[in-house]
C-alpha cells in the first residue's frame, strides 16, 4: 500500500514536471501554429542560465533569472528569427526551429562543455516534506509539483478571465480583425512566444537542479515532450496537463510490474512456455522508456486529434 | 657526354638511398573516436591524452627508433560515421587503428579490419579497443588483429565484490540496477554469477532504458522494497547521476558499486549523493604512490586536468603501443604482424602495477584500484570536495579472470 502511494505520487510529480515543459510548446502551437522544435531547448538554456546566476543571485535569483533570460531569447527568436519565416508558411518555421535546436546545443557545449555541470538543489531545500511508511519524500519533489499546479492555474485564469486573454484568444481566432481594432498583433504574438519559452525556462531551472544539467537534456526530453502534446491534443493546455500526468503515472507504475513480455504472450497462447523463458525473457519494466511512444500511438490510430484536441489537429 | 649522364643518375640514386635511410615512415596510428554529436563527450575525454604519450615517445626515439604518428578521426558516434572514417584512414595509409568509442563502435571497427584482413591478407590492420566494456571482445569475437585494453563487467564486478567482502561493507544482500544493453546484461550475469563466491544473495533484478529515463525514483523505490546492502550498477553518465540523486533523496540507505562514477562531471552533478559509494577504478593517484602522484601531476600539466575513468585507458594503451613498437628494430615500415607478437610479450610499467597483454585471448591484464567516494580523498574531483579514497589495489593477478572457452583466436 505505501509503495503504490509512493509510486502514484512520483508519477504524479514526474507528470506535473513534464506538464510544466510541454504547457509552452502546446501554447505556442494553438495560439500561432509553430511546432517549435527547439522548446525543449528551452528547457535546457533555462537550467544553464540558472546556474550561471545562482552564483551572484543565489537559488532563487537563479530561477528568475533563467525564467526571464529564456524568455528574452524566446522573444528574440520570435522577433527577429521567426517573423521572417512566418510568410512562407508553417514547414519553414518547423525546420527553422528544428536548426535552433542543433544551434542552442553546440552553444551550450561551447561555453560550458560536454560534460554535466554541478548545479544541484541548494542545501536549505534539502529537506524531508513527510513520511510514507519508511520512505522520505524530499521536499524539492514537491515544490515541482506545486509550482506547476500555480502555473496551470495562472495561465489558465489569464486566458479565460482576463482582458488580455480576451485580445490575446480573438487575434488567434481572426488576427486581421483584432487588428483593424487597434491592437498590435505581432507584439502580441511576439509576447505569447515570450511566455511559452519562458515557461519551459522555469521548469528548466527547477528540473534542471532536481534532474540533471547537461548539453544532452534537451534531446533526453525533446521526444517525450512531443508526445505530450500529441496524446493530450495539439494547442490544448488541459489535455496536455492530462496527458503529462497519464504519462507520469504509467511510466511509474510498469516498473513495479513484475511479468516479462514471454509470460504475457505466451499467457494469450501466442509463444510456447520454452520460448518465452528464453528469447522472451525480457522484463516489462525495461520498457518503462518506450510506454510513452506507444501510448502516443494508440492514440494516433484511435483519436488522432488527441485527448482533449479539437478538429485542427 | 654519356659519362655525365651516368654521374648525375648515380649522384641521384645514392641521394635517394641516402633519404630512404633518414626517413623511414613513422607508424601511422588512426585514432577512431566520436567528436561531435551526442557523444562528443567521449572524444573530449580521449583529446589530450595523445599529444601527452605520442610528444615524449616520439622525442625518446630519437634517431634510432621507430616513430608514430597519430591522427584523430571523427566517427562522429554512429557505425556508419565509424565505417566512412576507417575507409579514409586507409586511404590516409594507417593500419593501426585505435578503436576510443562505445561497443557498438568497436564491433564497427572490428567487423572494418576483419574484412579488410581478409582481402588484404598480404597488408593486415589491427585494432586497439580502448573503452568498449563488452567481453565479446574477448570471447566470441576475440581476433589475433585485435586487442582488449580495458575490462570486462565481469572482470570488475569481481574486483568490487572481492575488496567490499573484505571491507564488510558488501553485506548479504545485493541489488542489481542495470541499464538494458550488452554491458548492463553482463554486469547482472556478473552479480548473479558470483553470489555463491562471496556470499550474498541477489534479492533482485532490474534493468532500465538507456538515457530515456528522467525519473529513476520508482526504481529506486523497488529497489528500497528489498532492502539490499549493496545496488551493483553498470550505468554510466546522466543515467547514474539521477539514479544516485534519487537515492539520495529518497533516504535510500544502500550502497553502489559501480565502474564509471570516475566519469567527468559525474561528481559535480551528482554532489552529495555520490557520498560512500564505490567504484572499480583503472587508475587512482592516491593508491599509486610516488608513481602515481608523478604520472597525475604530468597528466595535469598537460591536459590542464587530473586523468580519471578511460582517459588512463588511452594513455596505457598508448604506452603499450609505444612500447610494442619501440622493442622492435628500426624498419622503413614496422609490419603489422611483427607489432602484433612484439605487443603480446611486451610488458609496461604502471603507477599501479605491471601492465600486460594475454596472448590467448589479447586481454590486457592490469591492476584495479576499488575506491570510495569521500571527503578524505587527497586529490579532489570536478572542482568539488570529494574525490575518491583508494580502499584497495588488487594487482594485475588477483583481477584476471580465465580466458573464455568462446575464443578460438586464428594465428596467421
Amino acid at each position: 500500500m505505501e509503495t503504490l502511494l509512493v509510486a502514484l505520487l512520483n508519477g504524479l510529480i514526474y507528470g506535473l514536471l513534464l506538464f510544466m515543459i510541454s504547457s509552452g510548446l502546446t501554447l505556442i502551437f494553438g495560439m500561432m501554429g509553430i511546432l517549435n522544435f527547439a522548446h525543449a531547448s528551452f528547457y535546457m538554456l533555462g537550467a544553464y542560465l540558472a546556474f550561471t546566476a545562482i552564483h551572484m543571485f543565489g537559488f532563487w535569483g537563479g530561477v528568475v533569472f533563467g525564467t526571464l533570460g529564456v524568455a528574452l531569447i524566446g522573444f528574440v527568436c520570435e522577433r527577429y528569427l521567426l517573423r521572417h519565416v512566418r510568410r512562407f508558411g508553417h514547414v519553414q518555421e518547423l525546420l527553422l526551429t528544428f536548426g535552433l535546436f542543433f544551434a542552442f546545443e553546440e552553444v551550450v557545449k561551447l561555453f560550458y562543455g560536454p560534460y554535466a555541470v554541478a548545479y544541484s538543489v541548494p542545501e536549505s531545500l534539502r529537506f524531508t516534506a513527510f513520511h510514507i511508511g519508511e520512505v522520505s519524500y524530499p521536499f524539492f519533489r514537491v515544490l515541482i509539483g506545486l509550482t506547476a499546479i500555480v502555473m496551470f492555474a495562472a495561465i489558465f485564469c489569464l486566458l479565460r478571465f482576463t482582458r488580455i486573454g480576451l485580445v490575446v484568444r480573438a487575434a488567434v481566432l481572426n488576427p486581421t480583425m483584432v487588428q483593424a481594432l487597434g491592437y498590435n498583433v505581432s507584439v502580441i504574438f511576439s509576447a505569447m512566444f515570450a511566455v511559452g519559452a519562458g515557461l519551459a525556462g522555469l521548469a528548466g531551472a527547477m528540473g534542471g537542479a532536481y534532474y540533471t544539467t547537461n548539453p544532452n537534456m534537451a534531446t533526453e526530453l525533446g521526444v517525450i515532450v512531443f508526445v505530450v502534446v500529441v496524446v493530450g491534443g495539439l494547442g490544448s493546455l488541459g489535455g496536455a496537463l492530462i496527458a503529462s500526468l497519464l504519462i507520469g503515472v504509467l511510466v511509474s507504475a510498469i516498473v513495479y510490474v513484475d511479468v516479462t513480455f514471454g509470460q504475457i504472450l505466451s499467457a494469450v497462447g501466442l509463444v510456447s512456455d520454452e520460448v518465452a523463458r528464453s528469447t522472451l525473457d525480457v522484463p516489462l519494466s525495461s520498457a518503462a522508456g518506450v510506454l510513452p511512444f506507444l501510448l502516443m500511438l494508440l492514440v494516433l490510430m484511435f483519436r488522432p486529434q488527441g485527448i482533449a484536441g479539437d478538429e485542427r489537429a | 657526354m654519356k659519362s655525365l649522364r651516368l654521374a648525375i643518375s648515380a649522384a641521384v640514386s645514392t641521394l635517394a638511398l641516402g633519404i630512404g635511410t633518414v626517413a623511414a615512415e613513422p607508424v601511422k596510428i588512426a585514432f577512431l573516436t566520436p567528436k561531435t554529436g551526442p557523444l562528443a563527450f567521449i572524444g573530449a575525454m580521449y583529446d589530450p591524452t595523445i599529444n601527452f604519450v605520442q610528444q615524449p615517445f616520439n622525442e625518446a626515439a630519437g634517431e634510432t627508433g621507430n616513430k608514430i604518428d597519430i591522427t584523430v578521426y571523427d566517427d562522429s558516434g554512429t557505425t556508419q560515421g565509424a565505417a566512412d572514417r576507417f575507409k579514409q584512414a586507409i586511404a590516409d595509409g594507417a593500419r593501426v587503428f585505435v578503436g576510443a568509442g562505445t561497443s557498438p563502435l568497436a564491433a564497427q571497427n572490428l567487423a572494418d579490419i576483419q574484412r579488410w584482413n581478409q582481402r588484404n591478407a598480404e597488408d593486415p590492420a589491427m585494432l586497439l579497443i580502448v573503452g568498449a566494456e563488452g567481453s565479446n571482445f574477448i570471447g566470441a569475437d576475440c581476433s589475433f588483429y585485435s586487442f582488449h585494453f580495458t575490462t570486462t563487467p565481469f572482470i570488475r564486478q569481481n574486483a568490487l565484490a572481492k575488496v567490499m567482502k573484505e571491507d564488510g561493507s558488501l553485506g548479504e544482500k545485493v541489488y542489481s540496477l542495470q541499464p538494458d544493453y550488452t554491458m548492463g546484461r553482463e554486469m547482472e550475469a556478473a552479480t548473479t554469477h558470483n553470489a555463491e563466491t562471496y556470499g550474498y544473495k541477489v534479492a533482485g533484478t532490474t534493468r532500465h532504458d538507456v538515457f530515456k529515463i528522467k525519473d529513476f525514483s520508482p526504481f529506486i523505490e523497488k529497489a528500497r522494497s528489498e532492502a539490499p546492502n549493496t545496488i551493483f550498477t553498470a550505468s554510466s553518465g546522466s543515467d547514474l547521476q539521477l539514479i544516485l540523486q534519487a537515492a539520495s533523496s529518497s533516504g535510500l540507505k544502500a550502497r553502489f558499486a559501480g565502474m564509471f562514477l570516475d566519469e567527468p562531471g559525474n561528481l559535480a552533478a551528482a554532489g552529495e549523493a555520490a557520498l560512500h559509494n564505490y567504484d572499480a577504478q583503472i587508475f587512482n593517484a592516491e593508491a599509486g604512490g610516488e608513481a602515481g602522484e608523478k604520472y597525475r601531476a604530468a597528466f595535469n600539466a598537460a591536459a590542464g586536468r587530473d586523468p580519471v575513468a578511460f582517459m588512463n585507458n588511452s594513455v596505457l594503451t598508448l604506452n603499450m603501443l609505444g612500447a610494442a613498437v619501440a622493442a622492435l628494430p628500426k624498419a622503413d615500415k614496422v609490419a603489422v604482424n611483427d607489432l602484433v607478437k612484439s605487443l603480446e610479450t611486451v610488458k609496461v610499467d604502471w603507477p599501479l602495477g605491471t601492465l600486460s597483454m594475454r596472448a590467448d585471448d589479447h586481454q590486457v591484464q592490469l591492476p584495479l584500484v576499488i575506491s570510495m567516494v569521500s571527503k578524505d580523498a587527497k586529490d579532489k574531483i570536478d572542482g568539488t570536495d570529494m574525490g575518491f579514497k583508494p580502499v584497495k589495489v588488487l594487482s594485475a593477478e588477483e583481477t584476471s579472470v580465465p580466458v573464455s572457452a568462446e575464443c578460438k583466436m586464428k594465428r596467421p
